[in-house]
């Protein structure tokens, strides 16, 4: 069994099942930490607050990131993960609604490794989770 | 030398001129009078001329006037000798007197005649007159011109001092005429250095035009202008100063302000539209599905059929928001311009939509080397649209043909050349009595159960085109394919 974490930053509910459900579909087990804000998300990552007793070191293996979050938003999570010697090398995938040209070249510019957007149909979308589990979890090697 | 100054007092030898007069009371005391008078008022002239030289100043050539005094002052004395050498013979003093009144004579009646052109060239007091009105006339002309003028108007010297200003100056500095006059031209400017620039400007170029620059209120307002300034010349055709109007434009940069606010409340809207709009339609698509995937076995055909429709639904409000995103973004936004291989993009794009569709038999005729200047994926979108409208409409044809080309065309004004571009297909084409609807947003010529589409396709082709300044026409008949016509500007 894998035991990776994925770390999905998601505030929408309705978004983290489906997402939740995708996964399942497409038999991907690695466990699944859900931040529902910028903050909770840097918490997480940088084991602060009610994550103080998480092991850094055990870093999640994919970051599926939203762009529009509560409190911090996801480029300024993306900008202090790769602003960190610990976290810019983590695989960072943006899942999100918009695909406004701005969106996608400000995620870029911060060092994004991917830029996906959600698609309405559930079939694609789950089509799209298949692949990008398939992709980032097998087929790319992760950083030491 | 004695004996000759003597002679000149002597009058031994001679007799008085009484004697001539036979010494007759009346013709004797009618000479002496009439001498007198004459002489007393030859003398009272020079007084009168003295007067008035003193009291105009302005008066040239008093050397003249000097002359003229002696020349009078002599004649007087001739009369008074006339009077003397009635009683005491003083004809030798007379003679001298005489001698000197003769030179003094004689040099005023050539200096008249030397005089005379530019004496008679000199305007009379009536012509002064007239033309001193004439040029009241235009004085009062030209200052009601410049009175009348909305815009602030100023006229600077070579020193960079104001020399003078109308109505609208005051109003927009707050500073009285009086005090605008004389004072330095950049002061009044938010930026004095920028303005002096402008007006060093003025002087190498001859004119600046449209100048951004702001003016000062005494109250501390501020004014946004266009400065506009022409330096003009004097008689010798030297430059004598700066002409200068200030256009308000406070109002245009009001609306400029307006504009934009609007224009970011419209990308917030976009914004959020893309971002908050889709979400909870992928939820009521992936709950449905999932309620068919893990509750279907308990629902019977019908109630399946529900959410299949709910499902296709939520798809299509999906690509509706998707396309009017679009329609929202191609009308923000810079446009590139760039060189496009339009036979490029359209080739492309026909392999993609061949792809979409292999069952069907669709030939494409795509003319090579077509190209324009332009945003490249802007027209990839204009290509797009109409190309796979053609592949919709055509649906039914066995053997689709959708063909793109150019037709050179002359501007009927200028005769210059410019392209007109064609997209022709051979499918179901339109009733003509509806193409005014044609590239209205949400407008549709045909029912969605047939043809589907969100009717926002041609409005964004539309609007592309004419931020390309191009226009966009379509000629069709029902059943007889349909032909869409467009130009890009002036790419030729």
């Amino acid at each position: 069994m894998n035991t990776k974490t994925i770390l999905l930053v998601e505030d929408n509910p309705s978004d983290v099942s489906l997402t939740r459900r995708a996964l399942v579909k497409n038999s991907i087990s690695n466990p699944l930490v859900v931040a529902e804000d910028g903050q909770d998300a840097l918490d997480y990552i940088f084991c602060n607050g009610e994550y103080s007793t998480r092991n850094f070191s055990d870093l999640p293996v994919l970051i599926l990131l939203d762009l529009k979050l509560p409190k911090i938003g996801g480029l300024e999570v993306l900008r202090r993960l790769r602003a960190d010697p610990r976290t810019r090398r983590i695989p960072v995938v943006i899942l999100t609604s918009s695909g406004q040209e701005e969106d996608i070249t400000a995620g870029y510019d911060c060092g994004t490794n991917s830029y996906i957007r959600k698609p309405v149909n559930f079939t694609d979308f789950a089509e799209t989770i298949k692949q990008l589990g398939l992709y980032w979890l097998v087929i790319n090697e992760p950083p030491p | 030398m004695l004996s000759v100054v003597s002679q000149w007092f002597d009058t031994s030898n001679l007799m008085p001129h009484g004697y001539c007069l036979l010494w007759n009371p009346l013709l004797l005391w009618v000479f002496v009078t009439s001498d007198l008078i004459i002489a007393a008022s030859y003398y009272s002239i020079p007084f009168a001329l003295w007067f008035f030289a003193k009291r105009r100043p302005d008066i040239q050539n008093r050397w003249l006037i000097i002359l003229f005094g002696l020349f009078v002052m002599a004649c007087g004395t001739t009369h008074f000798f006339d009077v003397l050498n009635i009683w005491y013979p003083n004809y030798w003093t007379d003679a001298l007197v005489r001698i000197i009144t003769a030179i003094l004579s004689l040099t005023t009646a050539i200096v008249l005649w030397i005089i005379m052109p530019s004496a008679l060239k000199a305007p009379s007091v009536q012509q002064l007159e007239t033309a001193n009105n004439k040029y009241k006339g235009s004085a009062q002309y030209a200052r009601s011109l410049i009175e009348a003028s909305l815009d602030p108007l100023v006229t600077i010297s070579t020193e960079g001092k104001i020399m003078d200003v109308n109505v609208a100056t005051e109003k927009i500095t707050g500073v009285e005429r009086q005090k605008l006059i004389g004072s330095d031209f950049s002061e009044y400017f938010t930026e004095p250095d920028k303005a002096r620039q402008v007006y060093e400007e003025v002087y190498a170029k001859g004119f600046v035009m449209d100048y951004p620059l702001a003016i000062y209120h005494t109250s501390g307002y501020v004014t946004d202008v266009l400065y506009n300034a022409t330096a003009y010349q004097d008689e010798s055709g030297h430059v004598a100063g700066v002409f200068a109007a200030a256009r308000n434009i406070t109002e245009r940069k009001t609306y400029e302000e307006q504009l934009k606010i609007a224009n970011r409340e419209l990308e917030a809207f976009a914004y959020s539209v893309s971002h908050d709009l889709r979400a909870p339609l992928r939820g009521i698509d992936g709950w449905s599905l999932a309620l068919l995937e893990d509750y279907g076995h308990t629902l019977d055909e019908q109630a399946q059929g529900y959410l299949e429709t709910v499902r296709s639904e939520t798809q299509r409000m999906g690509q509706l928001i998707d396309d009017l995103l679009l329609l929202s973004r191609v009308s923000r936004g810079e446009l590139n311009n760039e060189q496009v291989d339009l036979s490029a993009i359209a080739q492309t794009v026909s392999e993609r939509l061949q792809r979409a569709e292999p069952e069907r038999k669709i030939e494409f005729v795509i003319q090579s080397n077509l190209s324009t200047r332009g945003d490249a994926r802007l027209l990839e979108v204009v290509l797009t649209n109409l190309l796979s409208n053609a592949c919709k409409f055509t649906a039914l044809r066995s053997e689709a043909k959708i063909e793109f080309f150019h037709i050179i065309e002359r501007d009927k004004k200028s005769n210059t050349p410019y392209q007109l571009f064609v997209i022709r297909d051979n499918g179901v084409g339109f009733d003509m009595a509806h193409a005014q609807n044609l590239f209205g947003a949400f407008q549709r010529l045909h029912k969605a159960s047939e043809y589907p589409g969100t009717g926002i396709g041609l409005a964004t082709v539309q609007r592309i085109v004419h931020r390309h300044h191009g226009r966009i026409w379509a000629e069709a008949h029902l059943d007889q394919g349909a032909t869409f016509f467009f130009t890009l500007g002036d790419s030729a």
